[in-house]
């Protein structure tokens, strides 16, 4: 059930209904139901997969909370950690793996059949399989408490907004949540259901739009293409991700905070950062504090030296990679990051001259550069293969190709609004008195209006979300 | 475990203080409703809303069909049929326009008897089937062979102008046409895209029968010259609001397509409207002008010392007619004795899927709207022992 669907939008508004007629117990049960409810439409096969990361997890929790063994709490979190890695493993790397293996093989001259399995990824195996994990972390760092109820703590894990494409909530932020008593809160209706109306502008409108009519038909050949539209074509990408994922965090959060839960921020207009660090600090900003936290930290951060603090911040960003799915280009996406990160941590340790404040050549040229190597690693992340990837990015700069794309009104509105949401952000985040000043009239107006154009003006052949396959 | 929770009770009541931005919302999108639904119809004219309701899609697919591109070339007569000599992978045309299975000579029966086929896509196989595969190839025999005229979304009107046009070459003895599960829609209709806007693959024109009061049917003819010039349609328009049943739909489009809440709203009345009709299935069985068109058939079949059979294919629906349908009245079978009514030859194809004892699956393509080839075959076998008769 994709969230700009009639399907969701009827889910929804039986949920709220419902939910906010019901005791707390009660809504929590019937929340339950609608979360599995919520998946069985994407795939009932997997109910079952989820229900089992729920129940081993919740079992885990109370078990390394009643001993204060280390070795006895150490083994549970070891169980955890190898019952959600390899439900992981198994659904979304093992074949992954095995043709890795069998090409490597074959280069070095061994003969090695190729045994594919036929496995299908589970929906959001990624994202509640990570969620779960992290309660058994919390409690095994002693950091919360296990919760007594299995239907609260299953409801975290299937909660229907963030459960197939994040954010990643933490069982922390969740938790003591559903653990209250939720009174309805109109500000909070009100502020979810702008969010979520927000959000469909931007994936339905901005991101299908984009991706339908610029980047999908440029990436499909991109040798054909002109440099001049390679290089629309990466930036129309950029603002195609951008729009997609954020847009759908966007109507998670807005979704939660119409029942009354609120999910952590997800992005923080990333394409106004100027350096890569910062870029990390605004884009899917959930999986970045999971990442740091449990492997960067994990592995000792950089309190064991600088260059051991370089290596962790690269296997981090490895793993991030390939945390978004089994193919090398995920993985050198993650080892670009890596170098990136690893390169500024170095530059801003060593060269302090040349970062005193109120320089604004400095910054604009730290934009460019930080924004023109994300763009070149999205390149690599949107390409298929290595091959697609190497003919773009070598077409961008000595490419022979003529074709362009037909740039439509459409496109233009497209941009418009990015930059728009943008320039809006870069104001807020200066505290400016216009970024603050919105009268109801002309919200409600500007609401309406992109209901309206919603409608008009979406491609009927809507691309699913790009972070459902991840 | 239930709750009266008064607060959003309060909040949706007092909506205009307890939360401006959600009401100036709703409060511009209710305007914005008003003005798409009543205001600009009423300022726009027709040829305004005409240029967005025919998708882009159907121009360049109407552009091609003009220029002789398309499976399809027109006909002054029939609006259309099949271009001779194509070969889509499977789908092999004639040089005389037929769907044949075998290299045929119009002027020179090669077997004793010789049957023609006319209809639509059901009839003619369409691409899920070989030439080999379709009902006209199933009745070939040694003593038996076809021609199969049936083009893409035909209705029987035009099988009956297009058989006029074929008839002096035709040397049939049995002419038989195919009725689609609902056959009726099409006679009533010029322009296919005002019936079915989604229909890009076939936007064209046909011609059509009125109903005069004394019983005889007037031709309705059309020029297909308006098919080129789209973007000036006035004198097209003015035809249409004439003729066409289906200009309400321009209409429609004009006032529900544009704002969600009349989008949602029209389809519900449309649901509301169909599902009525489906109560008064005998009266949508039986059509004066559907039956008239299949008398006036019979009539010049016979004229030529031919026989009309008239084959009614069901639908997968209407094949199995259970659930929530057999409440409802049974369009097929009412059909099959309105027709048999009129003195015509009728095969009842739903009979003959039963009989056959195959399910759906097996009787019907992937599409579930064509027959598969299982299905073409049990209906050939059919047809086979009623042209023995």
């Amino acid at each position: 059930m994709n969230f700009v669907t009639i399907e969701y939008l009827l889910f929804l508004v039986a949920v709220f209904v419902i939910y906010w007629h019901l005791k707390r117990t009660a809504q929590n049960v019937f929340l339950l139901g609608a979360n599995w409810f919520f998946y069985c439409f994407w795939d009932y096969r997997f109910l079952s997969l989820v229900m089992a990361t729920a129940t081993i997890d919740f079992i885990v929790g109370r078990k390394i909370d009643a001993s204060d063994d280390p070795r006895v709490r150490r083994n549970w979190l070891l169980l955890s950690l190898g019952y959600n890695l390899s439900a992981l493993f198994y659904f979304k790397y093992c074949n992954f793996f095995i043709d890795s293996f069998v090409t490597m093989a074959n280069g070095l001259g061994w003969s090695v059949s190729q045994p594919l399995l036929n496995i299908i990824l589970p929906a959001g195996i990624s994202f509640f399989t990570f969620q779960s994990l992290s309660y058994s972390f919390d409690i095994y760092r002693r950091e919360i408490k296990p919760t007594r109820s299995y239907v609260e703590y299953a409801a975290f894990v299937s909660f229907f907004p963030h459960m197939v494409a994040g954010p990643i909530v933490r069982a922390r932020e969740f938790l003591y949540q559903i653990e209250v008593e939720r009174h309805f809160s109109g500000k909070m209706f009100e502020a979810g259901l702008v969010r979520f109306i927000y959000g469909m502008l931007k994936k339905a409108l901005i991101a299908d739009t984009l991706g339908l009519y610029v980047v999908d038909p440029i990436f499909a050949d991109p040798s054909a293409h002109s440099p001049a539209t390679l290089w629309l074509g990466m930036l129309a990408y950029m603002v195609q991700i951008y729009a997609d994922f954020s847009g759908y965090t966007n109507m998670a959060i807005g979704s939660a905070m119409m029942i009354g839960f609120i999910l952590p921020e997800n992005f923080r207009y990333p394409y106004l950062a100027t350096n890569i660090s910062d870029f990390w600090r605004r884009w899917h900003m959930t999986m970045s504090r999971f990442f740091r936290d449990y492997i960067y930290i994990s592995l000792g951060g950089n309190r064991a030296g600088e260059w051991k603090g370089y290596r962790n911040a690269l296997l981090t960003t490895l793993v991030s990679g390939l945390w978004h799915g089994a193919n090398w280009t995920f993985v050198v996406w993650g080892l670009m990051h890596g170098v990136f990160t690893v390169v500024y941590q170095y530059y801003s340790r060593h060269f302090k001259a040349f970062q005193r404040p109120g320089q604004p050549v400095r910054v604009l040229l730290s934009w460019l550069l930080t924004h023109f190597l994300v763009g070149i690693a999205f390149v690599i992340f949107r390409a298929p293969d290595f091959g697609v990837a190497g003919e773009y990015i070598a077409g961008m700069f000595v490419g022979q190709g003529v074709q362009t794309v037909e740039l439509s009104g459409l496109i233009g509105v497209c941009f418009l609004l990015f930059v728009a949401d943008h320039v809006y952000g870069w104001a807020q985040e200066r505290e400016l008195a216009w970024a603050s000043w919105s009268h109801p009239l002309l919200r409600g107006a500007f609401y309406a209006v992109a209901l309206v154009f919603l409608f008009n003006f979406v491609p009927k052949e809507a691309n699913p979300f790009i972070y459902f396959q991840f | 475990m239930l709750v009266f929770p008064k607060d959003i009770y309060r909040f949706f009541a007092t909506l205009p203080t307890s939360s401006p931005p959600v009401f100036y919302t709703l409060l511009c999108w209710m305007l914005l409703e008003l003005g798409a639904a009543f205001v600009l119809p009423s300022v726009l004219d027709d040829a305004h809303y005409f240029s967005g309701y025919v998708q882009d899609k159907a121009r360049v697919s109407t552009a091609r069909f003009l220029r002789g591109e398309n499976a399809n070339i027109p006909d002054p007569d029939s609006g259309w049929r099949n271009k001779p000599n194509v070969q889509l992978h499977d789908w092999v045309i004639d040089r005389f326009g037929s769907r044949s299975s075998r290299p045929l000579d119009l002027q020179h029966k090669s077997t004793p008897y010789r049957a023609v086929f006319f209809g639509s896509s059901m009839v003619n196989g369409g691409e899920g089937v070989t030439n080999q595969q379709t009902i006209s190839a199933g009745i070939e025999s040694g003593q038996v062979e076809s021609f199969n005229f049936a083009s893409m979304a035909f209705s029987i009107d035009q099988s009956l102008l297009l058989y006029r046009t074929l008839a002096d070459r035709l040397q049939a003895d049995d002419v038989i046409v195919g009725l689609d599960a609902d056959p009726v829609e099409g006679l009533y209709n010029h322009y296919i895209p005002l019936k079915l806007r989604e229909e890009v693959g076939v936007p064209y024109l046909k011609p059509r029968f009125a109903l005069e009061k004394d019983g005889q049917l007037r031709l309705i003819p059309m020029d297909l010259q308006w098919l080129a010039q789209l973007d000036q349609p006035a004198a097209f328009l003015d035809f249409l609001r004439q003729n066409d049943g289906y200009y309400s739909r321009l209409r429609d489009y004009a006032r529900c397509d544009f704002t969600p809440l009349a989008h949602g709203l029209c389809w519900l009345h449309n649901k509301a409207e169909s599902s009525l009709a489906y109560m008064q299935g005998a009266a949508r069985a039986s059509d004066p002008l559907l039956e008239a068109v299949v008398r006036r058939f019979d009539a010049e079949v016979k004229q030529r010392n031919g026989r009309l059979v008239v084959m009614v294919l069901p639908s997968e629906r209407m094949f199995h007619w259970r659930g929530v349908w057999k409440y409802f009245p049974d369009i097929y079978a009412l059909r099959v004795q309105a027709l048999q009514a009129q003195g015509v030859t009728v095969l009842d194809v739903r009979a003959l899927f039963r009989a056959s004892g195959k399910g759906a699956d097996e009787l019907f393509a992937a599409d579930h709207h064509h027959f598969s080839a299982v299905g073409n075959r049990v209906v050939a076998d059919g047809l086979r022992k009623q042209l023995a008769r």
